[in-house]
């Protein structure tokens, strides 16, 4: 029994750009996430169907894997020169705020830059945050706390007041 | 600015392009079941010719001796030699 390919197609539609922003975030490499977004959806079609209803978090919880995996032996070698911004990047900001935001995110720790990656930009509930991190909602809510003050934190000491 | 805006999803192009490039990954890609049936098949096959090449190298069962009659001198009765026969007994 295989994948309905419509019904795969719709999940891919509604994750993939999820997934991507995710893994940009995580990594600091948006070619490296465009990858591992593409890992997770091979590894999600090679479930099969059976997988569907929890597809979703199913989802983050691979990415996220693949990630750290990849943050361990790849580190952040040349993150810096392969990130390169895409077509896509709203001209609403200057290329220098985007770029500081980054390096202030890619400051935190794993541990931390997850929570507050599937809060802002994946706008996961604590509660499901909490399932694909595979912590109790109390210590996402904690962790959460902990990563929004050191980004505060760092930004107040790089950049100042300066918004 | 906030963290959402440093890190831009993917635009519908994109996600289209992506979707392409996946299709294209997924169908030079055996599916799942198939791969379990090859392995299946693989299990069956070896079973199979372990089997088969025991049954043909395998002792088959000896052929019982006949009792050898020894030619005697006229007037004597034969003499019969007889293969010995192994009984298992319980040993008392």
């Amino acid at each position: 029994m295989s994948w309905d390919p419509q019904a795969f197609e719709q999940c891919f539609w509604e994750r993939y750009p999820e997934l991507v922003q995710f893994l940009h975030g995580l990594t600091g490499d948006r070619a490296a996430g465009e990858d591992m977004a593409q890992e997770a959806f091979a590894r999600l079609w090679a479930r099969g169907p059976r997988a569907r209803p929890g597809a979703d978090y199913w989802l983050f919880k691979v990415a996220r894997n693949v990630a750290l995996d990849w943050l361990k032996t790849e580190g952040r070698r040349n993150h810096r020169e392969r990130s390169e911004p895409t077509a896509a990047d709203p001209p609403r900001f200057t290329e220098d705020e985007i770029e500081r935001v980054r390096a202030v995110v890619q400051e935190l720790s794993p541990r931390d830059r997850e929570v507050l990656l599937l809060r802002e930009c994946s706008e996961l509930s604590y509660a499901e945050i909490a399932e694909v991190v595979g912590r109790s909602v109390d210590a996402v809510k904690q962790d959460l706390f902990r990563a929004r003050e050191r980004l505060r934190q760092s930004w107040t000491e790089r950049f100042g007041g300066e918004r | 600015m906030n963290v959402k805006d440093a890190f831009p999803r993917p635009t519908g192009e994109q996600t289209e392009s992506a979707l392409r490039a996946f299709a294209l990954r997924t169908s030079a890609r055996p599916g799942p079941w198939s791969a379990g049936i090859w392995k299946a098949a693989a299990v069956i096959a070896g079973l199979t010719a372990a089997y088969a090449a025991g049954f043909a190298t395998g002792r088959s069962r000896p052929h019982e001796l006949q009792p050898v009659i020894v030619p005697t001198t006229p007037g004597e009765a034969p003499m019969v030699v007889r293969p010995p026969v192994l009984v298992a007994e319980p040993r008392s």
